[in-house]
């Protein structure tokens, strides 16, 4: 170690020999070199004598933990417990005891994975004099190691369940499987340092992390969730600021130390011994397997991130360049559904010549794309079969002579009576206002338009109370993902909930329901990126300041938020409950 | 110096001292704070994660330690007993005469009187030869602040203890 010599007298200064005038006055407050250094001597003998002592407590008290408590402690994250017990941990099976620790392996699992990737990302960005010793780490890479060799299929398996959970539509469960899992590891955490097991560094440390990493999958999952605004912002930070504070309690950090930890983190040269441990307690071709599979789950919530233009312009862009073929079934439904979705009076100004082109292209028009023909008067009732019978009986019209009926009203062929008669003989079909599924949302939200032009909209709003109950017994299906089960999936068209949303919404918008739903949980159906996500999303927030229900519908609504903010509380009060410094003797 | 806690001690037990003297121990108190401080940072070596030989990191982190162990001290008021931790043995005051005792006694006198940073850092400094770039590495300021703060002292010092030192060479 360099050594700069001390000042220089001062020739400047009225006193220059003040540096010697200073040395002078604080000899006495300097220490006997030998003296000193038997006294360091001593500290560290006693030091270790203690550590001894600690050691053997924490042994002898797991020793005699109940038998939960034990199963629990070899899959808890080597950061959880203060020593390395050789030969005390490890997990026997899959007996009952082991609930509570299996219970939180998903959570456990998650933070070594993090922990992992924090290893390498470090030694990675490391940069040059910021080297760490090699002979640093030994104690944690043992530990590290340990655990993987221990836990390695069960921890992948939790965390393959995480993943495919996020990646099949169930992010939600995903969240709600990690929320239980931290409580469970909150849950042994704190009966460790009941025992007398844990410290608060270890429990703080330990909980800070999860939560911490809690907080980052949810921030990379909310858009897939529903769940409002509160809970979707907001949720991460709760449980970001949740985990500081433990380190910074179990710690017993001060603001400088907490600024020096926040700004200075210290790269490393050298491999981390964490993110070794991890990898050496797999073969090679498994570490392969799980990059590839990890970088693919990377690569594809990167590109789910990146921004999206939700803005209006956008659906009318879209709108104008749409040139689907008039054969493209979904195509054309999802184009019908999204120029519904416009503010009302704004779909005439649209130019829609590519629409027209593809419409009027040769072969039979059927479905949504003669639907959007007639309505746009791009075919007259001569090109639609049955037009001329309606013209006739206007009495006999039903749902699905929607084409026929526009192209009838377009030309101006049906008068008052017959406009009358069809749109009586349309709300007397059976069926027409049963809003139970999501495709009869659809039907009824495409009724309501029919009814409308047909110049009788009071014919529609009798059934205002019916169709707000069906609504509501629809929202559900959008609000808790259930739309894979097969009840709800139509057989026939696959299920898009954006669309569904927008039926939805566009319903609501003509009953005026806006302030007697909750439509918070159609939030998740505008997450996407998709131009119905888009539209969906225009739709909802034209539909803003609806209220929220009552307290129960609040509860439900901001689940994952107060989730998040049970989740901080508990974990910061088992942090501070636990002991400062394990007892050195039983 | 790679990890030996004699090279340690002969390097940092100074500024250690006079950061301990400067948060208001007294002088044993300060001597057991700083022993304390090589011994938790001798056994817990496996955790500094920087470079032994990089003055700043390591320094950095012997303040932290020092930090610490000054805080827990002052929650529990218990530091790990160091039982026969007289460190000292009371030094030979270098002044003989009354003269020199008078003189070191308005030189501390003076000391006192300095703001808190800047009597800090003369501590720190003056307690045994050392550099501003361990005061600094201890303190986690640049060299140019502990520069900035022992010129501005010396100044004050100089200010203060000149016409003393005039009168006496008038007697």
């Amino acid at each position: 170690m360099s050594t700069t010599p001390p000042d220089v007298p001062l020739p400047d200064l009225p006193l220059p020999d003040l540096p010697e005038r200073l040395r002078r006055a604080m000899a006495a407050e300097r220490a006997d070199p030998e003296h000193f250094a038997l006294a360091v001597e001593r500290g560290i003998a006693r030091r270790r004598a203690h550590e001894e002592a600690q050691r053997r407590t924490v042994r002898e008290r797991l020793g005699r933990a109940p038998a939960a408590l034990r199963a629990a402690a070899g899959w808890l994250p080597p950061t959880a417990l203060p020593f390395a017990l050789k030969g005390m941990l490890g997990s026997k099976g899959l007996a009952w005891k082991s609930v509570p620790a299996l219970a939180a392996l998903p959570a456990i699992s998650l933070l070594m994975l993090a922990l992992t990737f924090a290893g390498a990302l470090r030694t990675l960005f490391a940069r040059e004099g910021q080297a760490a010793r090699p002979h640093d780490s030994q104690q944690r890479f043992e530990s590290t190691r340990a655990w993987w060799l221990r836990n390695r299929w069960p921890a992948l398996g939790a965390l393959g369940l995480l993943l495919l959970l996020a990646y099949l539509e169930h992010s939600e469960a995903a969240v709600a499987l990690l929320l239980l899992s931290m409580l469970a590891l909150v849950g042994l955490l704190g009966e460790l340092a009941r025992a007398g097991i844990a410290d608060r560094r270890a429990v703080g440390t330990t909980a800070g992390l999860v939560l911490y990493n809690l907080g980052l999958y949810w921030f990379l999952l909310r858009r897939f969730v529903p769940a409002d605004g509160l809970s979707a912002e907001f949720a991460p930070l709760v449980l970001w600021f949740a985990g500081l504070g433990a380190i910074v309690v179990g710690r017993g950090w001060t603001r400088r130390d907490l600024w020096r930890w926040l700004l200075d983190p210290i790269p490393m040269r050298h491999p981390d011994p964490v993110t070794t441990a991890c990898l050496r307690a797999f073969s090679f071709g498994a570490v392969l397997l799980g990059t590839l599979v990890l970088a693919v789950f990377a690569a594809v919530t990167l590109y789910s991130l990146r921004p999206v233009d939700r803005s209006p312009e956008r659906t009318t862009a879209w709108l104008e360049a749409f040139d689907a073929p008039h054969t493209d079934t979904r195509a054309w439904t999802r184009f019908e559904t999204i120029l519904a979705s416009l503010p009302p009076g704004t779909e005439g100004g649209l130019e829609l010549a590519a629409a027209r082109r593809a419409a009027t292209q040769e072969g039979p028009l059927a479905g949504p794309a003669l639907v959007v023909a007639a309505r746009r008067n791009w075919i007259g009732p001569e090109d639609i079969a049955g037009a001329e019978r309606l013209e006739r009986s206007p009495e006999r019209a039903r749902p699905s002579d929607e084409a026929a009926l526009f192209a009838l009203l377009g030309a101006g062929r049906l008068d008052a009576a017959a406009r009358r008669a069809a749109a009586s003989a349309l709300v007397e079909t059976p069926g027409f206002f049963h809003a139970t599924t999501p495709r009869a949302v659809a039907n009824a939200r495409r009724g309501a338009r029919l009814v409308d032009a047909l110049g009788h909209p009071e014919l529609f709003d009798a059934r205002r109370e019916e169709l707000l109950e069906q609504l509501e017994a629809q929202l559900p299906s959008l609000c808790l993902s259930l739309d894979w089960y097969p009840p709800i999936r139509s057989r026939t068209e696959p299920f898009d909930e954006a669309l569904r949303a927008i039926d939805m919404l566009i319903l609501v918008e003509r009953l005026s329901l806006a302030d007697r739903l909750d439509l918070a949980p159609l939030e998740r159906a505008t997450r996407g990126r998709g131009e119905a996500h888009v539209a969906a999303s225009n739709l909802l927030r034209r539909l803003d300041g609806s209220p929220r229900g009552g307290w129960v519908a609040g509860l439900v609504r901001h689940r994952v938020f107060l989730g998040a903010l049970l989740l901080g509380a508990l974990a910061l009060l088992a942090v501070a409950r636990a002991p400062r410094e394990l007892e050195g003797g039983s | 110096m790679n990890g030996d806690v004699t090279d340690w001690i002969d390097t940092w037990r100074g500024p250690l001292i006079g950061l301990a003297l400067a948060r208001g121990l007294d002088r044993a108190a300060a001597h057991e704070l700083a022993a304390d401080v090589f011994a938790e940072a001798w056994l817990g070596r496996e955790r500094f994660r920087g470079d032994f030989d990089d003055e700043r990191a390591f320094g950095a982190w012997l303040g932290g330690i020092a930090r610490n162990l000054h805080r827990a001290g002052q929650r529990a008021r218990t530091h790990l007993p160091l039982d026969d931790v007289t460190v000292a043995r009371q030094p030979t005051d270098e002044a003989s005469s009354d003269e020199r005792a008078n003189e070191n006694t308005d030189v501390r006198a003076a000391i006192e009187r300095l703001p808190e940073a800047e009597r800090e850092v003369v501590r720190m400094f003056y307690l045994e030869e050392t550099s501003t770039r361990r005061v600094a590495a201890l303190l986690g300021l640049t060299e140019r602040a502990v520069e900035g703060r022992l010129r501005r002292a010396r100044e004050r010092l100089a200010g203060w203890l000149a016409p003393a030192a005039d009168a006496r060479a008038a007697n």
